[in-house]
C-alpha cells in the first residue's frame, strides 16, 4: 500500500468477463476481488491473453463486464448505462493508450482541448492549463497547432497523457502506453507519469515490459484471468537501487514470467 | 484470373452490403422513373395514331347549325380537290350541360350523335358495353370513367336549359378527338330511339350537323379548314360552331401528358444523376478504405486493370440486378399511369410492356455506370503498392486545423460538428448537389400543382383561354350593338369584352385570328414581348408565327381572310398552346379591314364577385328572351384543367415521396459510412467522455449545414427558376415566358418537411453509434 495513503479508489466483487466467439465462450476474467488504492501507481502484468487490457476497460467503465460488480469511491458503476459511463469517465477518468489515440483530424491543442471543454465550464481557465500542462511536458507552442501525424510517437504520447490528466481525473488507465515508442521516446512517456504519481494522480497501467513496471509501487500479475501475484513496492525515484529491480524479477520469475 | 476479379467483386459487395443496397434502391427507382417517362414519351405519338387508324378518324372535322347553308358547305368540301372522301351526319349540340364531373357540378358541351347512324369516318368504339341497350343508354367518352369514376351501368343526369336528363350508362367510347374537354365538346352517342326522342325533346335549335373529311394529301394542304370557316361565318353563323383539323385537335390533347412525361423523365435523369454520385461517392470511399489491400493485391501482381475491373463489375451488376425489378414494378405501376393518360387523352391506354423502353433505360443507366465507375476507379492506376502499403501516408492532406477549439466561442459539440463539416468538402458537396436537385424537383411539382389546383391563370395565359365567367353567341346576326351595353349596364355585371376568332391565313399558313376591341380589357394576357395592337393597322402575332415567317416587331405581316389580303405591323409577340401556338390579334378596326361589314356576334361577360352564373343567365333570359347562346366558360375552364389536376397531383406526390425517401437513404448511406470510417475517433471520443447524445449531435450537425444549403439551394432554384424549366419544356409548343403563381407557405412548408425528415434520419441512423461499444470502437 502506498505510504502516503491508503484510501479505497475502487473495489470489484466477483469480476468476470466473458467474451463469445460462434457459439464458444471464452471467459477472460474470471470471479475477480481486487481493491485498487489512490496515489498508487498499480502495474498490470501477465502474459498475452491474460487479460490485463480487458481488466483495465471494465474497471475504467470503458467496457462493461459480464458478472460482479465494479465500486468506484464506493459507486457501483456497472449499473451504469452507456452514457452515465461516459459523464463517469469524463469526470473521473483518463486514458492513455497504446497506439496513443490522438484524433488525428484535431491539433495537438485541440485534443486535449475537446476532452477539457467537456467538463470544464471556464473555457479560458482550460487552454492557459493545457498549454501549461503541454509544456510541463515539452510540448511547446510550436507542437500545438500541429497534427498527429505531423509530430513523433513521442510527443503524441506526451500529448495523450496530457489529454487524460487534464480533467484531473481521480484515476489515469494506461494501455502499455510505451509499446508502440521507442526506448528514448518511452522513457519521456513513463517520466511524465511517474511525475504525475508522485504528485499523488493514481495510475494504473497495463504493461509486459520489466523496465516500465518498475515504476509502479503495486504489481498485480494476471493468469487466466485470475490474480495470482500481488506486489507492494517502495516508490519509484530515478536513484532506486538494483534491489527493487531484483525484488520484481523474482516476483516475476516465481509466478512463471 | 477472371474468377479472381468475380471474388474481388464478391468481397467488396459483401463488405459494403448496405451501401449496395442503398445503391440498389437508388438505380430501381431511376430505372423505373425512367422507363415509366420513356414507354409514356415513345408511345403516345404512335398510340394515338393507331387509335386514329382504327377509328379511321378524319383529317378534318367540322359542326356547325342545321340550316340552309349546310348544302354550301357540302359542295365546297365536295369540290375541293384534295378531298378523298367526306359524310355529314346529324348531330345534336348542346354547348352547356350542367353534370357532375369528378365530384363537381360542371358545364360541358355535349357533341350527340346518333349510335345507329351508317359511318365511315369516326367510328363508334367502346372499351366494354352493357347489354340491352334501350333510348335510355347513353354511351360517354372513356374520361367519365377514367378521369370522373363513372362506371358503366351507373345513371348519369345532367341538365340542360331548364330539362333535366337522365340516361344509362350503356359504354365508354375511344375517341382521340372529342373525347376530351380540351378540343370543345366531348362526343356522345345515344342510340337511334333515345337520339330521336332527344331531338324531339329540344327541337331545331340544338340542330347540328357534323361533317367528317379526309383529305388526300393531308399534309401539304390546310386551305379547306380555313376556306371552310371563312364559309360558315360568311354565311352569317353566329352560334357555336367549330372546324379542327386533327393533328391540331390530337396535339391539344397530347400537351400537358407530354409535360408530365418531360417531367418524369428529368426527374428519372437526376435520379440517374444522384446513383451517378453516390457510386464515385463510394468508390472514392472504398478506395480509401482498401488502400492497404490494393497494395496487397498488386504487391502480389494484380494489375491496376484488374482491380478497376472489379469495381466496374460490382456496379455494373449491381446497376443490371436493380435494373430488373426497376423494369417490373414499372410493368406494375404502368396501368396507374395508363389511366392517367388515357382520362387526359380520352383514348384507351395498352397496358402492354415495352421492351425497348425498357432495354432503352437499362442501357442508358448502365452505360453511365460504367463510365462513372471507370472514370472513379481510374486513381488505382495512378497508386503505387508501397504508397498503398503504408495506407494513403502519401495521400495524407494536413489541412487546415477549422474553429481551432482554444479561440472559438462556439458550444464545444456544435464546434466539433463544423470541424468535421469543414473536413469532408468533396462529400458535402455531392450531398448540396443531391439535395437542391432533389428539393428543385418538389418545389418544381409543387408549383405545378399549385398552379393546375390554386391560382390557374398562368395556365390558362399559356393555354390562351380567356378567363370570363360567360361568353354570349348573338342568335341573329346583325342585330343592333347597343344590346352589348345593355348587358353591360346589368348590376351584375363587373365588365364585358370582346374576343372572337377567326381562321385567317398568312402566306399559305392558317391561324387563329383573334379580334377585340380593347385587349386591355382581357384577363388573359398572351403577349410576352412588345403589346397588344391599338390601331387597325397593328397586328400581335404568336412566337410560333414569327419564327415561321422570320418576322418581329416592328415589320408587316400580309394576313388574308375571305381572300382579302392587308398589311399589318408586328407590334407584339404573343404565345399559347392552344391552336398549337398559330395565334394573331388584330383590333376591331383591323378586322374591318380585311371584312368590311365586320359586326361583333359574341361578347365575354365577367361578373361581379359572389354573383351567381345561373342566376345571371335568367336574369338575361328574362330581360333579352330569345337573343343568346350562352357557354360557361369558367366552368368548362375548371373541368378541362381537372382532367390535369390528378395527373399534378400524383406527379407532385410521387416526387416529394422519392425526394424524400431518397434524402433518407443518402442520409443512411453517408452517416453509415461515416460512422464506419470514423469508429477510431468516435471511439477515442466515448473513451474521453462523450455520451451517445453528443456524438449523435456531432454527426446531425456536421450534415444538417450541408442539408439546409441543399434545401436552401432546391428552394430558391425552385422558387426562381421553375419558370425556366417550364419554359424548356413547353419550348417545342411556342411557349417562350411563363410567369407561374407561386405559393410561398407552400414551398417553405415543403422545404420545412424535407428538413425536418432530413433531421430525424440523420438522428436515428446516428443512434446506431449507440449500439458499439466505446470498447469495439478502440479494439476494432
Amino acid at each position: 500500500m502506498n505510504e502516503v495513503n491508503n484510501k479505497v479508489l475502487m473495489q470489484t466483487h466477483k469480476l468476470g468477463k466473458t467474451f463469445s466467439h460462434g457459439g464458444t465462450q471464452q471467459h477472460v476474467l474470471k470471479n475477480l476481488d481486487l481493491t485498487l488504492y489512490h496515489g498508487d501507481f498499480t502495474i498490470i502484468m501477465g502474459s498475452s491473453g491474460s487479460g490485463k487490457s480487458t481488466l483495465l476497460y471494465a474497471i475504467s467503465g470503458m467496457d462493461k463486464p459480464t458478472l460482479g460488480e465494479v465500486l468506484f469511491e464506493g459507486q457501483d458503476i456497472t449499473a451504469m448505462s452507456n452514457d452515465q459511463l461516459a459523464i463517469f469517465r469524463r469526470k473521473n477518468c483518463g486514458f492513455v493508450f497504446q497506439q496513443i489515440h490522438l484524433l488525428d483530424t484535431m491539433s495537438v491543442l485541440d485534443n486535449v482541448l475537446s476532452s477539457a471543454f467537456l467538463v470544464q465550464k471556464d473555457r479560458a481557465g482550460a487552454v492557459k492549463k493545457a498549454k501549461e500542462l503541454l509544456s510541463d511536458v515539452g510540448l511547446d507552442d510550436s507542437i500545438w497547432g500541429k497534427f498527429p501525424a505531423q509530430i513523433s510517437g513521442g510527443e503524441a504520447q506526451r500529448a495523450g497523457i496530457i489529454r487524460a490528466l487534464i480533467n484531473s481525473p481521480k484515476a489515469v488507465f494506461a494501455d502499455e502506453p510505451t509499446g508502440a515508442l521507442n526506448s528514448s521516446a518511452g522513457i519521456g512517456v513513463l517520466r511524465v507519469l511517474t511525475e504525475v504519481n508522485k504528485q499523488g494522480q493514481s495510475i494504473i497501467m497495463v504493461t509486459h515490459d520489466l523496465k516500465t513496471a518498475l515504476r509502479g509501487n503495486r504489481i498485480l500479475y494476471l493468469r487466466d484471468g485470475i490474480i495470482v501475484g500481488d506486489l507492494r513496492l517502495s516508490p519509484y525515484s530515478e536513484d532506486s537501487g538494483p534491489e527493487r529491480q531484483q525484488q520484481l524479477q523474482s516476483f516475476l520469475t516465481e509466478l512463471g514470467w | 484470373m477472371r474468377s479472381l476479379i468475380g471474388k474481388l467483386t464478391w468481397s467488396n459487395i459483401r463488405k459494403r452490403k448496405s451501401a449496395t443496397i442503398t445503391l440498389f434502391i437508388l438505380i430501381m427507382i431511376a430505372v423505373l422513373l425512367l422507363n415509366i417517362g420513356l414507354t409514356v414519351s415513345l408511345k403516345l405519338n404512335s398510340f394515338q395514331q393507331d387509335k386514329i387508324s382504327k377509328l379511321n378518324t378524319p383529317d378534318i372535322t367540322a359542326y356547325f347549325p342545321l340550316n340552309e347553308n349546310v348544302k354550301n358547305y357540302e359542295s365546297l368540301v365536295d369540290s375541293y380537290p384534295y378531298t378523298e372522301t367526306w359524310e355529314n351526319e346529324a348531330a345534336l349540340l348542346l354547348p352547356d350541360v350542367k353534370i357532375n364531373y369528378g365530384g363537381n357540378n360542371t358545364a360541358i358541351a355535349f357533341l350527340i350523335l346518333n349510335k345507329d347512324s351508317q359511318r365511315s369516318m369516326g367510328l363508334f368504339n367502346t372499351t366494354s358495353r352493357l347489354e340491352p341497350a334501350d333510348q335510355n343508354t347513353i354511351y360517354l367518352p372513356y374520361i367519365f370513367h377514367g378521369g370522373s369514376g363513372y362506371n358503366l351501368g351507373d345513371t348519369i343526369s345532367f341538365e340542360y336549359g331548364n330539362n333535366q336528363f337522365t340516361y344509362t350508362i350503356g359504354g365508354f367510347t375511344e375517341e382521340p378527338l372529342f373525347g376530351t374537354l380540351t378540343n370543345g365538346a366531348l362526343k356522345i352517342f345515344l342510340n337511334d330511339e333515345g337520339y330521336k326522342q332527344l331531338e324531339e325533346r329540344l327541337g331545331k335549335e340544338v340542330q347540328f350537323n357534323f361533317l367528317s373529311v379526309q383529305l388526300n394529301e393531308r399534309a401539304k394542304e390546310v386551305k379547306l379548314e380555313q376556306k371552310l370557316s371563312e364559309q360558315i361565318f360568311g354565311s352569317g353563323n353566329t352560334s357555336s360552331f367549330l372546324v379542327m383539323r386533327t393533328d391540331g385537335g390530337l396535339e391539344g390533347n397530347r400537351v400537358f401528358v407530354n409535360i408530365l412525361a418531360a417531367i418524369l423523365i428529368v426527374f428519372a435523369l437526376i435520379m440517374v444523376v444522384i446513383s451517378l454520385i453516390v457510386i464515385r461517392f463510394q468508390i472514392l470511399g472504398n478506395i480509401e478504405d482498401n488502400l492497404t489491400n490494393i497494395g496487397v493485391l498488386k504487391a502480389n501482381g494484380y494489375t491496376s486493370r484488374q482491380i478497376i475491373s472489379s469495381f466496374l463489375l460490382q456496379f455494373v451488376s449491381v446497376s443490371i440486378m436493380a435494373s430488373i425489378p426497376g423494369s417490373l414494378i414499372s410493368v406494375l405501376v404502368m396501368p396507374l399511369v395508363g389511366n392517367m393518360i388515357s382520362s387526359s387523352v380520352g383514348l384507351l391506354w395498352p397496358t402492354t410492356f415495352e421492351l425497348l423502353s425498357a432495354l432503352l433505360s437499362l442501357l442508358i443507366v448502365t452505360v453511365l455506370i460504367l463510365l462513372v465507375a471507370y472514370l472513379s476507379s481510374r486513381k488505382i492506376r495512378r497508386i503505387t503498392p508501397i504508397a498503398a502499403l503504408q495506407s494513403g501516408l502519401l495521400t495524407h492532406n494536413f489541412k487546415k486545423n477549422h474553429f481551432p477549439l482554444a479561440s472559438t466561442s462556439l458550444n464545444l459539440q456544435f464546434a466539433l460538428s463544423l470541424k468535421s463539416l469543414f473536413r469532408q468538402t468533396k462529400q458535402n458537396f455531392m450531398i448540396v448537389l443531391i439535395v437542391a436537385g432533389l428539393t428543385f424537383s418538389s418545389i418544381f411539382c409543387s408549383i405545378l400543382n399549385f398552379n393546375f389546383k390554386g391560382d390557374t391563370s398562368a395556365v390558362l395565359d399559356l393555354v390562351g383561354l380567356e378567363r370570363t365567367n360567360l361568353q354570349l353567341d348573338l342568335k341573329k346576326a346583325g342585330h343592333d350593338q347597343g344590346i352589348f351595353a345593355e348587358v353591360e349596364a346589368m348590376p351584375e355585371v363587373q365588365k364585358i369584352s370582346i374576343l372572337e376568332g377567326r381562321v385567317a391565313s398568312i402566306n399559305d399558313s392558317s391561324f387563329m385570328l383573334r379580334v377585340s376591341d380593347d385587349y386591355a380589357k382581357l384577363e388573359t394576357q398572351t403577349v410576352y414581348k412588345g403589346r397588344q395592337p391599338i390601331y387597325d393597322n397593328e397586328i400581335a402575332v404568336s412566337g410560333v408565327i414569327a419564327k415561321m415567317k422570320n418576322k418581329s416587331i416592328g415589320d408587316e405581316i400580309p394576313v388574308t381572310f375571305n381572300g382579302v389580303t392587308q398589311n399589318y405591323l408586328v407590334t407584339g409577340l404573343s404565345q399559347q398552346i392552344n391552336q398549337l401556338g398559330m395565334v394573331a390579334s388584330i383590333t376591331e378596326d383591323g378586322m374591318r379591314k380585311l371584312q368590311p361589314n365586320y359586326s361583333v356576334q359574341s361578347i365575354n361577360v365577367y361578373l361581379k364577385e359572389g354573383e351567381d352564373s345561373q342566376v345571371f343567365i335568367q336574369k338575361l333570359e328574362e330581360r333579352l328572351p330569345g337573343q343568346w347562346n350562352v357557354t360557361n366558360i369558367l366552368d368548362m375552364l375548371e373541368s378541362t384543367l381537372s382532367t390535369f389536376t390528378a395527373a399534378v397531383s400524383s406527379m407532385t406526390a410521387v416526387i416529394t415521396a422519392v425526394t424524400i425517401i431518397v434524402v433518407s437513404l443518402i442520409l443512411y448511406l453517408v452517416i453509415k459510412t461515416l460512422i464506419m470510417k470514423r469508429k477510431r475517433e468516435f471511439g477515442i471520443l466515448k473513451g474521453i467522455g462523450y455520451n451517445t447524445f453528443n456524438l449523435m449531435t456531432q454527426i446531425t450537425f456536421s450534415l444538417f449545414p450541408v442539408i439546409v444549403a441543399g434545401v436552401v439551394l432546391g428552394c430558391l432554384a425552385g422558387y426562381f427558376y421553375s419558370d425556366s424549366v417550364f419554359v424548356l419544356l413547353l419550348s417545342s409548343l411556342g411557349i417562350y415566358n411563363v410567369q407561374l403563381a407561386v405559393s410561398l407557405p407552400q414551398v417553405l412548408l415543403l422545404c420545412a418537411v424535407i428538413l425536418v425528415v432530413a433531421y430525424a434520419v440523420s438522428m436515428l441512423v446516428a443512434r446506431r453509434i449507440r449500439k458499439v461499444s466505446v470498447y469495439d470502437l478502440i479494439m476494432d
